[in-house]
């Protein structure tokens, strides 16, 4: 009986485990599709292709046809005898977007499209710590501030060299109080070379600028594969917040290498709640798409924009546009606001001259718009 | 569709014809006299009339990924999950509410060494079943359960990658059909029940919050607080196919308490924009309080 007993056993075991062995390895092989091979450049190819052309969201407002660069790029994709080769057919399609938040990430590098990299750079740190700060700048938090005078009158400057820095209120508040102390005459915000970060930060300084609750942009965000195919768009809306700096005059010091949040926020100051607030020096790099992340049958990632984002209408002029992004359709979107993918204008346009040691002409320009209000 | 629908019915036969291979072993060693000593007295499994459960489970398993929102590579990779069930028999009626969570972390099936993402998948499953019990052998102990469930998927995946990561969200809720097959029987002279039972959605609705996979704006306030980029489908069994499979094989201890060992699989496939399937295994250690 207990022979029995146990083949009865062994036997009901086995199937029980057989059953499982085979549910667990092969249940979802049966109902899955097979991944794209990895080893495959045709694959890879049109899998970057095809993700870009039904999420990527500025073909239109930069004329772009992509189409074509699939005809352009394909046959050399295939063809790439190597991973860098095909890194670099891939990477060269990639940056006709002239996008900055468009990045293809391997092993071994990280393409990049820099699309003012032969702008002028607007901005010297030698010049800036030798003339104007002398050591003296104070580093709290992410805020180097200092107190910069000129003419027997005295003007707060921040620094914030990158938006991924975090902001606090403690920070903020010790440099507020420090310039209220000093009696400055205006602040002096220089966001130039910030390559962007947070949006929150954005939302930290604007919030301590304006005078009023205010809707500062416009978003839209890609639903669907067609080219139309957006959500309705969104206002963002900004309250304040406490200790302000709102009565007095405020300039924003930019370049095209302020991008991504340094452009977000330079755009938010465009809103009729920051009329104390001018932009100066050169017009931003832009990046109003907030970037999203892919990867490749070949386990490389990529990101390219995947939202835009506005000015709300009637606060930039077409002329403004035009010379922030002259290559661009402005009228994609014209009645929903002004895209800044292609750069936030400035109010006050200066470029330095980097052979001239002695002073930041767009620093200098800003402490005359402290003083004269122009 | 049809392989789903062949899969099916190819694992229901599986497992009736099990338990039925394992009834008719039992009565044929019942039926022979080759006892020297006398048979051990016959264990008693209560009967399955009102009687209630609270079910306690934990336990470790895997999950697959392949959502071309996120990559176009599949992931795969172990999980662990813990869930609660109250669960009651009454004379022909099965009741069964019962919530699981299972998370996940997956890998690239091509290799860490060729990509650096991963996905973090956290999986949440209730469900509400009602059945009626169509078939009662007493000889043999087999019953059989026919009726409806409603049930419920929160599949939520973050992608670790350079620069941003990405999330995307599955939210499913549908009803359909249900079949459970229960057996008792002894073994080793104990008292066992073995189990298995397949839930099928045929309607439900299905909602894929976001096509991009962008991190929302954070504006201080914005003038739709929710960011409502999604959209809610009815969908049938056609469009999101969902398979959940459950086995258990339970072991009386005292006042009618059970421990039990769990299988489970399940299963699912949504297109929309992007297609999304999952998967998701897990072997589990159950305690069924009587009260």
């Amino acid at each position: 009986m207990q022979k029995i007993t146990r083949l009865v056993a062994v036997r009901t075991a086995s199937i029980l485990a057989l059953m499982l062995v085979l549910l667990l390895v092969s249940c979802e092989q049966i109902l899955m599709d097979a991944p794209p091979s990895s080893k495959d450049n045709a694959a890879v190819f049109d899998s970057m292709w095809e993700t870009a052309r039904t999420k990527y969201t500025f073909f239109e407002f930069k004329r772009i046809d992509w189409n074509a660069m699939r005809e352009k790029y394909r046959n050399r994709a295939i063809q790439a005898a190597d991973n860098e080769a095909l890194f670099n057919v891939l990477a060269a399609m990639l940056n006709e977007l002239q996008d900055d938040h468009t990045n293809l990430v391997s092993k071994f590098n990280l393409s990049r499209a820099r699309p003012f990299f032969n702008d002028s750079l607007n901005y010297d740190s030698d010049i800036l710590n030798r003339v104007y700060l002398k050591n003296q700048e104070l580093y709290t938090g992410s805020l180097v501030n200092a107190i910069v005078e000129r003419g027997g009158r005295k003007f707060g400057y921040i620094r914030y060299a990158s938006f991924l820095s975090p902001l606090d209120s403690a920070s903020w508040g010790f440099v507020i109080n420090r310039f209220r102390r000093e009696n400055v005459a205006g602040m002096i915000l220089d966001i130039r070379n910030n390559g962007g970060g947070a949006i929150s930060n954005c939302n930290f300084l604007a919030s301590h600028l304006a005078t009023e609750r205010c809707t500062v942009l416009t978003e839209m965000t890609k639903n669907g594969p067609g080219a139309k195919d957006y959500n309705p768009p969104q206002s963002l809306i900004l309250t304040t917040a406490q200790p302000s700096f709102n009565d007095k005059r405020v300039a924003v010091l930019t370049n095209r290498n302020s991008y991504s949040a340094a452009s977000f926020f330079p755009a938010m100051l465009k809103a009729p709640e920051f009329a104390h607030v001018r932009l100066i020096g050169d017009h931003t790099g832009g990046g109003s798409g907030l970037p999203i992340d892919f990867q490749l049958p070949n386990g490389w990632t990529y990101r390219f924009s995947g939202t835009k984002t506005f000015v709300p209408a009637g606060r930039i002029t077409r002329a403004q546009a035009l010379a922030a992004a002259p290559n661009a359709n402005h009228d994609v979107d014209a009645e929903v606001g002004y895209n800044f993918e292609g750069g936030v204008p400035v109010d006050i346009r200066v470029t330095m001259n980097l052979a001239d040691r002695t002073r930041d002409a767009i620093l200098e320009r800003a402490m005359d718009y402290i003083v004269n209000g122009r | 569709m049809r392989r789903i629908l062949t899969f099916c019915v190819c694992v229901s036969v599986c497992c009736i014809r099990v338990q039925t291979a394992q009834a008719q072993d039992s009565s044929a060693s019942a039926s022979h006299s080759y006892f020297i000593t006398p048979p051990p007295p016959p264990v008693v499994m209560p009967p399955v009339g009102n009687a209630s459960y609270l079910i306690t489970r934990f336990g470790g398993g895997s999950g697959v990924v392949q959502d071309a929102a996120l990559s176009p590579l599949r992931y795969l990779g172990p999980g662990a999950l813990t869930g609660t069930e109250y669960r009651a028999y009454q004379e022909t009626t099965f009741l069964s509410i019962a919530a699981d969570i299972q998370g996940n972390f997956l890998s690239p099936s091509i290799g860490n060494d060729l990509s650096p993402a991963q996905i973090v998948g956290v999986q949440v499953l209730p469900s509400l079943t009602l059945a009626f019990r169509v078939v009662n052998e007493e000889a043999s102990a087999l019953r059989v359960y026919a009726g409806g469930t409603a049930q419920g998927i929160t599949h939520i995946k973050l992608q670790t990658a350079y620069g941003n990561s990405a999330t995307a969200s599955d939210v499913y809720f549908g009803v359909g059909a249900f079949g459970r097959v229960e057996k008792d029987f002894s073994l080793f002279g104990q008292a066992f029940r073995a189990s298995s039972q397949l839930s099928l959605p045929l309607l439900g609705a299905a909602n894929r919050p976001s096509y991009s996979t962008t991190v929302r704006y954070p504006a201080t306030a914005i003038s739709n607080p929710l960011g409502i980029l999604s959209e809610v489908r009815g969908v049938s069994i056609a469009a999101f196919p969902i398979l959940d499979f459950r086995n258990s094989l339970e072991f009386m201890l005292g006042s009618g308490n059970f421990l039990a060992l769990n299988y489970d699989w399940n299963f699912y496939s949504y297109t929309h924009f992007n297609k999304v399937q999952s998967a998701r295994h897990a072997i589990s250690v159950a305690f069924l309080f009587k009260f």
